[in-house]
């Protein structure tokens, strides 16, 4: 059919369109982007337009505008609709549906009849229509047409309409859709107590000549008002009978307030908890590299003061929410949960945005388990582990670690070294930590610096106020003899070395001084050839 | 440490505690050759450490006379507060630091505010495990290639080592200036800086603009091979300055 033909190329022609999916992805990211920034302009503008077009409906229940006015609706109504019709758009890619009903049909070797792609198409966007904002949108566009008094009614549902574009709304939304079970058994049970206090006091009161409740309706009316405890003294039973009736219901009353207030706040505080994991979620996307704390312990709080102190992005994980809290006082960003929860860890980067993942929780089955887990998914990611006992170290490399502490080897060593000569130790220690204005660096020599091929002894290292510690070279390289030599994995470290010792690309010089020094030293080195060969 | 042919080293050092921490610094003292005696109220503690090759002794570290056997105030040159409790370790420092003014004391603390406290009673270093891990696993992240350098060669069991070399009375250094020291010195260490202790306990670094004066009891703070270390020692306990060499080996 040559019909049938016409659509399907037309589907082809439209998934393959770059300028269509350009401009469908314009207004996704206007529309319906959750990360978008354009979406949060477009939100505001929308709440605004929805917060004046309803001021100035009220406005007009008592005193007419001038035809300004209209032309203000007919502008706010426009809005709507096109607003409405793009969400209609945006909801799905009909021509996908073409395209899968066609590939369906070519596979399974049967003729492709393009009425029910049609009505697979059209049943799709009519799921659309159907979603409660959907419905809400349609309706919040009718109150234009003035004369049915009655659509000042759907006024209110252009207030809904807000619950689509302030976020937190949207929570409280979805706060009564999680919890329908219990709102549903709140509602029964008020219901039941209602309908038999309903009865009950009409039957009571209402033949009494001095009583308000007359009908049904004033009984139902007087019922609700009581039990909610709001009592406004506009009808009061006048019978003994009404009396007990009413005692009974205050008291029923209080408890049915308590089982709702209850229901409602443990679901917003549960709520609440989920919204500020996504905002961390959110937060995390946006950064470029980020290291993945597990454990907010005392090793944890250390290494995250040094990491804020850097400058470097983290994030932590605690499964307790105690830890967590105190993480989140400090200003850091911090989810509660198990630092074993895959999902939970892909949501925080592992894979993409994480570089490095610090495994310090206090159990040494987790860090195995995290340290797996971590390297699987991410092969070049750093993982620096805790080990609480000298045999988990093993199981850790195995596991994949890159580096592993064990605090009590820590303290072993440097307690050790200082016993034996606490000056020299401490000095060197500062070095190392940074704690004093000396600094140990490396620097790498590349092909085509000036540092290569020069000999130690042309480099006027004390004119630099600098020390050469050493050099570092990977142990492909020929060693060079005459040098204090001393084995690293994988490389030599040649110690105070001679001044005839022959520099090459791919060693690293590791220098001592003062940051300035460094600092200076490092951009001469950048700097090129022949121009600072200074002689002794 | 160990029975070595009969014979029981005197030990250096006494380790106050039996527990995992503390047998772990005995081993690492083990692997470094310095001999040491493990001290404990606990006998059962006791008896563990033992058991695993140990020296270990039974002590109630509450009694002066008892520490004043073991060898505070005589042969014992350091000491570490090891105990599980930081009131405990402050009243070890305490006692052994009133019996000896020049000994080493080396504390560990639980809560980070015991810091304070164990240095007020007299400890010259306070260990905080987490603090110090959480400083290592920083610096595994921010710097690795100076962590292993480290690791392996001068805090790792190759022949290369930092020490200190106290310039005593009589020696010809003193009155030198570094820079002067420096050209004569020939043997394959790096002299990181001095510390003068009558300045405070920083380390006056090698190459600094400021060229130090030497006095007496100023300590060398140096890197280097044993045997090197141990000539330079020679060279500067001499009261007289070796024979000027050429200056064109020096550095």
């Amino acid at each position: 059919m040559p019909f049938a033909q016409l659509l399907v190329r037309l589907a082809y022609r439209q998934q393959a369109s770059a300028p269509y999916a350009r401009l469908k992805g314009f207004f996704h990211k206007l529309l319906t982007d959750p990360r978008s920034h354009r979406r949060v302009l477009f939100d505001s503008f929308m709440i605004i337009l929805v917060l004046v077009s309803v001021m100035l409906l009220i406005y007009e229940v008592r005193r007419p505008l001038g035809p300004w006015s209209d032309t203000f609706e007919i502008f706010v109504v426009i809005v709507f609709v096109s607003e409405y019709l793009l969400r209609m758009w945006l909801y799905n890619d009909s021509h996908k549906i073409l395209i899968e009903h066609w590939e369906k049909a070519e596979l399974m070797g049967l003729p492709f009849r393009p009425g029910p792609a049609l009505w697979a198409v059209l049943r799709r966007k009519l799921s659309y229509m159907t979603s409660p904002m959907a419905i809400i949108d349609l309706l919040a566009i009718l109150p234009s047409y003035r004369p049915l008094r009655f659509l000042r009614l759907f006024l209110l549902f252009r207030l809904l309409k807000l619950f689509r574009y302030a976020r937190n709304l949207n929570a409280f939304g979805q706060v009564l859709v999680e919890k329908r079970f219990e709102l549903y058994t709140l509602s029964f049970f008020v219901g039941s107590v209602l309908l038999i206090a309903t009865v009950a006091i009409y039957l009571f009161e209402a033949e009494a000549p001095e009583s308000r409740i007359q009908t049904l309706m004033d009984a139902l009316y007087w019922a609700a008002i009581t039990l909610t405890t709001v009592g406004y003294g506009d009808i009061v039973p006048v019978t003994t009978e009404g009396r007990v009736v009413a005692m009974v219901l205050v008291f029923a009353g209080i408890g049915v307030i308590s089982f709702a207030t209850s229901i409602v706040v443990m679901a917003f505080h549960e709520k609440m908890r989920e919204l500020r994991d996504n905002r961390v979620y959110g937060e995390v996307e946006r950064q470029s590299d980020i290291t993945i704390v597990c454990g907010y312990g005392r090793i944890g709080q250390v290494v995250a003061e040094r990491l804020s102190s850097a400058g470097d992005a983290f994030v932590i994980i605690d499964k307790n929410a105690d830890s967590v809290e105190l993480a989140r006082r400090q200003g850091y960003l911090a989810v509660a949960g198990d630092s074993t929860d895959g999902a939970l860890l892909a949501n925080l980067g592992l894979g993409r945005q994480a570089t490095r993942i610090l495994c310090l929780t206090h159990d040494d089955v987790s860090n195995v388990y995290i340290t797996l887990t971590a390297r699987q998914v991410a092969p070049d990611i750093l993982i620096v582990s805790r080990a609480n006992k000298a045999e988990t170290v093993r199981k850790l490399m195995q596991a994949g670690a890159t580096h592993v502490v064990r605090p009590y080897e820590v303290v072993a060593r440097m307690a050790s070294e200082f016993i034996g000569q606490p000056v020299a130790f401490d000095a060197l220690y500062d070095v190392v930590t940074r704690a004093a204005g000396v600094h140990l660096e490396p620097l790498a020599i590349h092909a085509g610096d000036w540092l290569e091929k020069q000999r130690i002894g042309e480099i006027d290292f004390t004119a630099h106020h600098l020390l050469l510690f050493g050099v570092i070279r990977p142990d492909t390289s020929p060693s060079a003899d005459g040098h204090a030599r001393y084995d690293l994995a994988g490389r030599h470290f040649y110690f105070n070395p001679g001044a005839d010792l022959l520099l090459r690309a791919g060693d690293i010089l590791m220098l001592i001084g003062y940051q300035a020094s460094l600092s200076q030293f490092r951009e001469v080195a950048s700097r090129g050839w022949k121009r600072n060969r200074v002689k002794k | 440490m160990e029975k070595k042919q009969g014979e029981k080293m005197i030990p250096r050092y006494a380790l106050f505690g039996c527990n995992p921490l503390a047998i772990e610094v005995a081993w690492r003292l083990s692997m470094v050759k310095l001999p040491f005696v493990m001290l404990d109220r606990d006998e059962s503690l006791v008896k563990q450490a033992r058991d695993e090759g140990l020296s270990a002794e039974h002590l109630d570290y509450t009694d002066d006379d008892a520490l004043r056997t073991v060898g505070i105030g005589s042969h014992i040159e350091g000491v570490f507060c090891l105990l599980r409790e930081d009131s405990e370790n402050v009243f070890l420092a305490i006692s052994a630091r009133a019996l000896d003014a020049a000994l080493r004391i080396v504390a560990v603390c639980q809560a980070p505010e015991a810091a304070a406290k164990l240095l007020a009673a007299g400890s010259d270093k306070v260990v905080d495990p987490y603090e110090i891990s959480g400083a290592r696993v920083h610096e595994l992240i921010e710097r690795p290639e100076v962590v292993e350098l480290m690791e392996q060669t001068v805090f790792g069991l190759q022949d290369l080592n930092i020490a200190e070399v106290t310039i005593p009375t009589g020696s010809w250094v003193h009155g030198v200036h570094l820079s002067q020291l420096r050209k004569h010195m020939t043997q394959n260490i790096l002299l990181l800086g001095v510390v003068d202790l009558e300045r405070g306990k920083d380390l006056i670094f090698s190459t600094r603009g400021i060229d130090h004066n030497l006095d007496f009891n100023d300590v060398l703070v140096v890197i280097g091979p044993q045997s090197e270390v141990a000539d330079f020692q020679r060279m500067i306990e001499s009261d007289s300055a070796p024979a000027t060499k050429d200056l064109a080996l020096t550095r």
